[in-house]
């Protein structure tokens, strides 16, 4: 699996740089909201996996590597061993910009954000939805392709987000519990099960999600002709 | 004879196109050419063999072990080329190799750089910025260098200049010298075969239409002129394919002296080329 990864890495770094100064640049701009910033970093993530993805499709090299001697399991494990390694150099990068941008005196007078420094659940809420993102596009990814994958997994999105939306807006109405999905409601079942209980909660959630999205990209995959 | 490739009621159904019953074997030590018009499923065969493509039923054992159980073992041993490259084409070759060679635990370093040398490939050079010659052999190249028993080319001289496609045949016939590789090419260049192949392997229409020794099939066909008042209903179904003229008719027979014992001094029999026979065979019962 790290063959594979390696080759990724030859395949796509200066794509991935490219990806890094542009995320540099939007940053700055989002470091007043501390939801914003946190989007944008997500976003960065997204787009390093899709980078790889979309140079991947460009050259059709999955005929060259589904011809060499591996197995189509070690393919996808490795896509998603990749995605693993980008979410922990993108967080690195994404947590480590906002900290540099906070030591400047100028740009820290703009923040809004009431989280200066890095906070357990706001780790784990980065961590959570990047995993759950590239877990939910990986199997329509390997089971329809980039462009049909990208496409359902847009649709599936958007579906995602106006339940979400609805149902946080009728919880409000009903109960006045309107941050039920924002970073306070995560600190809130933080304080509930106490720190170690709630770090384990998560890993454990994010492993499940993972394995259950790895299972179902396997069995798409190894239906795949290409 | 050990055989190094057997296919057996291998079949793939695509929306408007089925190969189907497709089965034949590859002794070790000998060239197979695969031959057939363009569409008729050679590449599908190949891609069948590689597991880039799911076969729908069927039965392909590689070195005597199924391939697709003994995936990652059997292609070890299997060196390619694909009809189009697929790399990322904006590497070098260098870089390519790099993509390439961790794959194969039996890569041979020294072997790739004498071939990029015999193959005149410059190493840094970005894979798009190469003629279609030059990719093909840099394929050959990462092909060989593994010192694989098995090679499989899917349409590897078409486009490509006289001079390199004989260059590639001569690298073909030295790689089976020592009688332990096997190489299965598919092409509808079939002069490339009539100079190297041992055995061809005949698919039109998604089905095996023959698959003998070459000899054999060369010997035993042949390619019969005559009077149109000999092509009879009878005489029509004998020939495995036929061309009817102002001043007589051409045909493929299977069998030379079952034509020399039907129509004796009345016709004149040739050998036939690789190319009467994939001419007559795809337009089998027309008259061409």
């Amino acid at each position: 699996m790290l063959r594979l990864c390696r080759k990724d890495f030859i395949a796509c770094r200066w794509f991935w740089l490219l990806a890094l100064v542009v995320y540099f640049l939007y940053g700055v701009i989002s470091i007043k909201q501390d939801v914003a910033f946190m989007a944008v970093g997500v976003a960065l993530l997204l787009g390093l996996v899709a980078l790889t993805l979309v140079v991947e499709d460009r050259y059709r090299t999955e005929v060259l590597f589904c011809s060499l001697p591996l197995k189509r399991s070690t393919i996808v494990r490795s896509r998603y061993l990749l995605s693993g390694f980008l979410v922990l150099f993108g967080g690195l990068i994404v947590f480590g910009y906002r900290h540099f941008l906070y030591s400047l005196d100028k740009v820290k007078a703009l923040s809004t954000n009431p989280f200066l420094h890095l906070t357990l659940e706001e780790l784990l809420g980065f961590v959570t939805l990047a995993a759950f993102l590239i877990c939910l596009f990986y199997p329509l990814y390997f089971r329809y392709g980039l462009g049909k994958g990208a496409f359902l997994f847009t649709v599936i999105l958007l579906g995602l987000l106006i339940t979400t939306i609805g149902i946080t807006a009728l919880l409000s109405s009903w109960f006045d519990t309107g941050d039920l999905f924002t970073l306070r409601s995560i600190a809130k079942v933080k304080d509930l099960l106490g720190p170690p209980l709630f770090l384990l909660g998560a890993v454990a959630l994010n492993l499940a999600i993972v394995f259950f999205s790895i299972r179902l990209s396997i069995r798409f995959y190894d239906q795949r002709d290409f | 004879m050990e055989n190094v490739l057997e296919i057996k009621d291998l079949r793939k159904d695509y929306e408007g196109f089925t190969l189907r019953d497709v089965s034949f074997s590859l002794p070790r030590g000998f060239i197979m050419g695969l031959i057939g018009p363009n569409g008729a499923g050679k590449t599908t065969i190949i891609k069948l063999i590689l597991n880039v493509v799911k076969k729908s039923a069927g039965e392909i054992k590689v070195f005597g072990a199924d391939s697709l159980e003994n995936e990652v073992v059997v292609k070890s041993r299997i060196g390619f080329v694909h009809d189009t490259p697929f790399f990322y084409e904006y590497l070098s070759l260098k870089q390519l190799k790099a993509t390439v060679a961790p794959f194969y635990k039996n890569w041979d370093d020294d072997l790739f750089h004498r071939l990029i040398r015999e193959f005149d490939l410059p190493l840094k050079k970005a894979f798009s910025k190469l003629s279609r010659g030059m990719k093909m052999k840099f394929a050959l190249a990462l092909a060989l260098s593994h010192r694989a028993d098995f090679i499989i080319l899917d349409e590897p001289t078409s486009g490509l200049d006289p001079v390199f496609g004989r260059e590639l045949l001569g690298r073909l016939s030295e790689f089976i010298q020592d009688e332990r590789k096997s190489v299965l090419f598919s092409t509808h260049i079939t002069s490339d075969l009539e100079r190297i192949a041992d055995f061809i392997t005949f698919i039109d229409q998604g089905r095996i239409v023959f698959s003998s020794a070459k000899d054999e099939i060369l010997e035993q066909w042949g390619v019969v002129k005559g009077p149109n008042e000999l092509l009879s209903e009878d005489n029509k179904d004998f020939f495995r394919g036929f061309r009817k003229r102002e001043f007589g008719f051409e045909a493929l027979c299977s069998s030379v002296s079952e034509a020399r014992r039907r129509f004796g001094q009345r016709v004149v029999i040739e050998k036939p080329s690789l190319e009467d026979i994939m001419f007559y065979m795809t337009r089998r019962g027309k008259d061409a």
